[in-house]
């Protein structure tokens, strides 16, 4: 057993500890809090430093339980596509941990109790044996266990977080149904439970590959939010605290993009379909969360629906890694699968910083209403300046890391477009406007999030006595923003670690020249921006100098009173960009017109339904209740009916056994 | 196998109908008594009398026979009927499903056993061809008066009639069951009979076994069936 598996299991033991110790204090809450949360950052950093040792030095090795279960001892394994999860896991996780720090204590009434905090170290923990598996059966226990952590985490704050909690529930419960299939359908063929026989046998035929894939993606793609098995994402995530959706939506919902990878190492060469499969995916994921999230009044909703999106671009990159694989084309299949990789990590960082941005604004006003948030920028200096970093993360622009991952992708797709085998160019010549418009409707969707949130004037009382809370809140998320900033300056060592968790998927790891030669320039492009825009400040400073500058609210048509309620709404912001696109949609709109030359009142709102939600989901649910509320009928509830049945069974049963259909 | 076995099964039929078009509960028990009693001469008839003397099986046999004569030709039917005249309950009244009707139904049972037990099922060398039958037919008639009983007397003359018919789908079978089996079985009759009959007897009007049951085993919602 080598050093940095130790060294895993100790991250796992200290998380444990951190998850029993509030326990054994429950005395003394606030020594329970604080030491839960040494422990997790304790933890977490043991498991950041091993992940990445692993990464750097190829290192892997794995630890056999000595328990032995009927279907063979637990155990972990280490390689690259673990260690590189596991950095997700531990970084963002860590973060998370420490934003929660403070962000239970200032909310401690909100809450149902505060001991519910001490979910969250085993909520990493399992996430960390999850990438750590290396047979089924440890798997699966884990990923439960996972489930079962997050969804206590997810009703935290009580009754109004019960049906959300039970959506999300039933979701992973039906994914997991798809798992156990599917895992059942690989320890069948590989002839035992473990990862590596499962691998070490030959790969499986066509059609059994192509069921193992399809119900991995049914079965992951609920945990990771693709489209349309997104539906619980919008609901848990604004009702869970807000460092849980950090982490949930941060690398939970990654579980399943890590779970595809694995399968996908189990079963051969892929046919050219899975790629088209996963970039059909990927673009309905990308465009349908982008557009549904530009039209949300919750900030927690709109970045929920934001992950769906970023969700999508990742399934980009793997339908291209995918492509290429099945091409056996290096170049495209390692720029796809390293982008992919890249933006897990990123979209970790900065949508773990977007939440608890969120939660800091929850904290600090009490409400995540558009409508009652404004000019908190002023007033919250840490989390305004944290929120823009993410914001400009998120949609890819530089010197951030959102722009590093999404530039692997595009050129994953320019290389497909170019080199791949004709009948497939033109898929990968699509990648490209799908990527540029889910940056482009992105963009639009973080204007409006930071602008109604950040700028102008506070549209309520609460907004406008906001000020920036304890210390762990913005100290959690200055770090994070510092990582985004960090990746986006000087993405090759990243770029490098990603490479090393591809190199399991059978693809061959390098990167081809131009994609390095051209990460290679990213630093100087991001120098060059940071330094235009330092000029510019200095220019406008220069020309300002010696004249009388005076601070006002934002210009707002010359009106002489400007109230808070002049200022553009959120919906202002997002029907420009929704009203071409809704034939796509099921946007309502409930407008009273104003009338007359001194109207008294016009009321313009703006709803956006959810059509996988209400036309898929909603019917579906209501027909399976219908069926077994007809199936309930047949239990009366006294013997003769019974003995009805039974007798029934047997005439039909001796019918068939005559021959009798 | 004698013309008896015939002669004997071809009466349990009889009984068995006789028994699903009577509403005096009395005429019931005694039917059902009449039935034990061409049960316990089955194996005699089965076997011949040659058995008697072949020394290794007579014990078994006659040990058979009287148990089961003694139980079903006395025992159950005397319990019964004590709890007959306790519980005050003398016919079946207001059945779920008609006499008329009830004796079509069973004499359509009674014809998918003779189907099933002629063209379905294999012939079986020195089996009686009215043997399977017979006990299927008596089998589904048990079911179905256990089911279709209004009164708890009527249940627990059907399960008897039931267990009568297993009684002689294994007799057939197997020609003799292994002797702590057989009176094994006939334990459990007695036992669950007795049983019956005490909740019978405990319950006043037209007390029946669902609704004693009703009381401690109660559906979760309000009973949605016409009960």
């Amino acid at each position: 057993m080598t050093a940095v598996m130790w060294a895993n299991l100790a991250a796992l033991v200290l998380l444990l500890t951190a998850f029993l110790a509030p326990l054994a204090l429950w005395r003394r809450p606030g020594a329970a809090r604080l030491a839960g949360a040494l422990l997790t950052l304790a933890g977490c950093a043991v498991g950041v430093a091993a992940s990445v040792t692993a990464l750097v030095l190829g290192q892997g090795g794995t630890i056999t339980s000595l328990w032995r279960t009927p279907l063979g001892p637990l155990t972990l394994a280490l390689d690259g596509l673990s260690a590189f999860f596991l950095m997700c896991v531990h970084l963002v996780g860590g973060l998370g941990a420490l934003f929660g720090f403070g962000y239970v204590a200032r909310l401690r009434g909100h809450l149902g109790s505060p001991a519910v905090a001490a979910w969250v170290p085993l909520l990493i923990a399992t996430m960390a044996v999850v990438v750590l598996a290396g047979d089924v059966l440890t798997f699966l226990l884990a990923w439960e266990l996972m489930t079962l952590a997050s969804f206590f985490l997810v009703t935290a704050e009580g009754q109004a977080s019960g049906r959300p909690g039970l959506v999300y529930l039933l979701a992973s419960q039906l994914g997991v149904a798809a798992l156990f299939v599917l895992f059942l359908i690989l320890a069948a063929h590989g002839d035992g439970t473990g990862f590596d026989a499962i691998r070490a046998a030959s790969a499986p035929g066509a059609a059994t590959a192509a069921a193992c894939f399809v119900l991995a993606v049914i079965g992951f793609g609920t945990k990771a939010g693709f489209w349309p098995l997104h539906v619980w994402l919008p609901e848990a995530h604004p009702a869970a605290p807000s460092h849980v959706s950090a982490i949930m939506s941060g690398v939970m919902i990654k579980m399943g993009i890590y779970g595809l990878l694995r399968v996908l190492t189990f079963l051969g060469t892929p046919p050219a379909w899975w790629g088209l499969f996963l970039l059909g995916i990927g673009a309905v994921s990308g465009v349908g969360g982008v557009l549904h999230a530009l039209a949300q009044h919750d900030l927690k909703r709109l970045l929920a629906y934001h992950s769906v999106e970023n969700l999508g671009i990742i399934a980009l990159g793997l339908g291209l890694g995918l492509l290429g694989m099945s091409q056996g084309n290096g170049p495209v299949a390692a720029l796809g699968f390293a982008g992919a990789l890249l933006h897990v990590l990123n979209h970790g960082l900065f949508k773990g910083l977007l939440f608890q941005g969120a939660g800091a604004v929850f904290a600090a006003t009490g409400t995540r209403d558009f409508d009652e948030l404004g000019g908190l920028a002023r007033r919250m200096p840490v989390t305004g300046t944290s929120f823009l970093a993410g914001s400009a993360a998120i949609t890819g622009l530089p010197p951030f890391n959102g722009f590093v991952s999404e530039f692997l992708i595009f050129l994953g797709a320019f290389a497909g477009a170019t080199t791949l085998p004709p009948s497939l160019r033109l898929w990968a010549l699509a990648v490209l406007p799908i990527l540029a418009l889910i940056g482009g409707l992105a963009a639009a969707c973080f204007v409006k999030a930071f602008g109604i949130t950040f700028l102008g004037e506070p549209r309520s009382t609460r907004a406008a006595q906001a000020r920036e809370s304890g210390r762990a809140m913005p100290v959690a998320m200055a770090v994070g923003a510092l990582a985004c900033l960090g990746i986006g300056l000087w993405p090759l060592p990243i770029v490098h670690l990603a490479t090393r968790a591809t190199d399991v998927l059978g693809v061959s790891g390098t990167l081809p020249p131009q994609a390095l030669a051209a990460l290679a320039l990213v630093p100087w492009i991001a120098a060059a921006l940071i330094g235009s825009i330092l000029a510019l400040a200095l220019i406008r400073r220069a020309l300002l100098a010696g004249r009388d500058v005076r601070r006002t609210a934002t210009w707002g048509c010359g009106y002489e009173a400007p109230t808070p309620r002049m200022q553009y709404t959120a919906p202002s912001f997002a029907d420009p960009v929704l009203t071409p696109a809704h034939f796509l949609l099921d946007a309502h709109h409930d407008d009273v017109a104003a009338q007359g030359p001194f109207p008294v009142r016009a009321v313009h709102r703006h709803h956006l339904g959810d059509r996988a939600a209400d036309r898929f989901w909603r019917p579906l649910v209501r027909a399976t209740i219908r069926l077994f509320e007809r199936i309930a009928r047949l239990e009366r509830g006294d013997v003769p009916s019974y003995l009805v049945y039974v007798l029934l069974t047997l005439v039909a049963l001796l019918l068939w056994q005559g021959g009798i259909p | 196998m004698t013309p008896g076995t015939d002669l004997l099964l071809l009466a349990v039929i009889g009984i068995d109908l006789f028994i699903a078009s009577s509403s005096r509960l009395r005429a019931r028990i005694q039917a059902c008594a009449l039935q034990g009693l061409a049960l316990a001469a089955l194996p005699l008839a089965v076997e011949g009398t040659g058995v008697l003397s072949a020394s290794g099986r007579v014990v078994h046999v006659v040990l058979a026979v009287t148990a089961t004569l003694l139980l079903k030709a006395w025992a159950i039917p005397l319990a019964l009927t004590r709890a007959m005249h306790r519980s005050g309950v003398r016919r079946e009244v207001e059945p779920f499903v008609s006499l008329h009707l009830s004796l079509l139904l069973t004499a359509g049972l009674v014809g998918l056993a003779f189907w099933i037990g002629t063209a379905v099922l294999p012939r079986l060398p020195g089996v009686s061809p009215l043997g399977i039958p017979a006990g299927l037919a008596t089998l589904l008639v048990g079911l179905y008066l256990t089911m279709s009983g209004r009164t708890a007397l009527t249940q627990v003359i059907g399960y008897l009639v039931l267990e009568n018919g297993v009684f002689i789908i294994g007799q057939m079978l197997l020609g003799e069951f292994p002797l702590v089996v057989e009176l094994g079985v006939l334990l459990d009759v007695l036992v669950a009979v007795m049983l019956m009959a005490v909740l019978v007897a405990s319950g006043q009007g037209i007390a029946t076994v669902r609704e004693d049951h009703g009381s401690g085993d109660a559906p979760l919602d309000a009973p949605r069936g016409a009960a």
